[in-house]
């Protein structure tokens, strides 16, 4: 009698913890407000936001060049602590890529991590940054990635170590770790226009603060913002993520112009050139605006420096 | 008592038996420090042309030819300055990857002495004509950077 007791008070409490664990990490989508409307897409303003958001550094293979940057089939392995992730299909090929998905699909999975058959997706695709975007500049960038070559096949699944390769289990994640729309560095009314515009587009698309900054629970946490662009070590093996804080005993010492000058060339005040996983992006933020590369600058030369 | 003063001898003498073999597996740094500053050349090569495109410093053709014999043979010497002991030491940003993809290293050496023999081989005599050539040569920096070196 006593042992049935505990059966079943033992079968509750797992069903119990079963429950729990559904419910907090049930999908959370977008508000409908939260995103515009439909066929409300501007192609020649969602390529800017396309190379803001460096898209190709992870869903083109790494040595494309030219016309092959936009086939987004799916780019090189991400090898990580975690175990090997590969980027998918994101062209807009109806079946293998993303080219049956609405503009709400699209907003969710940017802005929210959901797919649209309410899996999560993983935080290496950097939604905890492009939650901060303008859902205009989300739905920009979905009518512009329309206007790319479908590619046919499917990238390779992921290969993580448990526990992380329980999908459902990033519910959790997200609920401790999920980043909202408001922004990172509080900035006053009379900070001048270029550090607002570049506040949004490193804080938001631009996402740098995903390797420019430590993450909490040993690196598998969200962004440490209280060590904002202080420098990380690098998530894919040897060596470090600089700090590009005025703080920065490198980077600190550059000027704004040199700074927006490294972004366009590639090279540094002391023309040393930029090298590793940074070559991708510098060479994304070189299809940028000189305007948008100076109001990057200016904004990384106002923020807390940290050493 | 005895047996303890044995351990103790034994211990020393392992002790000062690795520490012999240390200089064996000291790094060489002379290369390493070679290798920095051939680096810093080609960067003074790169800040000189910089200074011509952007009319800080009026373009003289012999000069474009300067920094491209130099950045050649200076290339020619770096790419033999990585032996098997010089992979650590010296803050060396060396990554790991030029010992383990010796040809993938090799090619890349060779394209910018290829790059920078047709820079040569083209003599450019116009501020224009020098932008195209030095942009191939100088698109080599990060083409190897990418993949060679580790940012500390």
């Amino acid at each position: 009698m006593r042992l049935r007791t505990l059966s079943i008070t033992g079968l509750l409490l797992v069903l119990a913890g079963a429950a729990l664990f559904y419910v907090l990490t049930m999908p959370q989508r977008l508000d409908a407000a939260a995103i515009a409307p439909e066929d409300s897409g501007d192609v020649a303003r969602g390529e800017t936001m396309f190379w803001a958001g460096g898209c190709v550094s992870c869903h083109a293979p790494s040595k494309a060049t030219g016309e092959d940057q936009l086939k987004l089939g799916g780019g090189d392995p991400l090898v990580t602590d975690f175990g090997t992730f590969h980027a998918p299909n994101i062209s807009p090929d109806p079946t293998d890529g993303i080219g049956a998905w609405s503009l709400a699909d699209f907003a969710n999975a940017m802005q929210r991590g959901v797919a649209p058959d309410g899996s999560h997706l993983y935080p290496a695709f950097p939604y905890t940054s492009y939650v901060k975007m303008k859902p205009q500049d989300v739905a920009d960038l979905y009518a512009f990635m329309k206007t790319l070559p479908p590619v046919s096949g499917k990238a390779p699944a992921n290969e993580l170590s448990f526990p992380f390769n329980i999908r459902r289990g990033l519910g959790l994640w997200k609920l401790a770790f999920m980043d909202d729309g408001d922004p990172i560095v509080p900035l006053t009314a009379d900070t001048k226009d270029p550090v607002h515009r570049g506040r949004y587009l490193v804080e938001g698309p631009g996402h740098c603060g995903q390797c420019h900054s430590p993450r909490t629970l040993f690196g598998a946490g969200g962004i440490d913002t209280s060590r904002w662009l202080a420098g990380a070590p690098n998530p894919e093996g040897e060596g470090m993520i600089p700090n590009i804080t005025p703080g920065s005993k490198e980077v600190g010492a550059w000027s704004a112009d040199e700074l927006a000058e490294y972004f366009a060339t590639g090279f540094t005040p002391e023309f040393d050139s930029v090298g590793g996983r940074m070559v991708d992006v510098q060479e994304n933020l070189a299809k940028l605006s000189d305007a948008d590369r100076q109001a990057i600058a200016a904004y990384l030369k106002a923020v807390p420096p940290q050493p | 008592m005895r047996q303890h003063l044995t351990l103790l001898t034994a211990a020393s003498v392992a002790a000062a038996a690795v520490l012999a073999t240390l200089p064996a597996i000291a790094q060489n740094t002379d290369v390493i420090e070679k290798r920095q500053q051939l680096m810093k050349n080609n960067g003074r090569s790169a800040k000189a042309a910089s200074q011509m495109l952007k009319g800080e410093v009026a373009f003289d053709p012999a000069k474009g030819m300067e920094i491209f014999r130099t950045i050649q043979a200076d290339n020619q010497e770096f790419r033999t300055l990585f032996p098997d002991d010089s992979k650590t030491g010296n803050d060396t940003e060396a990554s790991p990857a030029i010992w383990e993809k010796k040809d993938a290293f090799a090619q890349a050496n060779d394209k910018i002495e290829a790059d920078a023999a047709a820079a040569i081989a083209a003599n450019p005599q116009t501020l224009d004509e020098f932008k195209v050539a030095f942009g191939k040569v100088a698109a080599n920096c990060k083409g190897c950077h990418e993949q060679f070196r580790v940012d500390k």
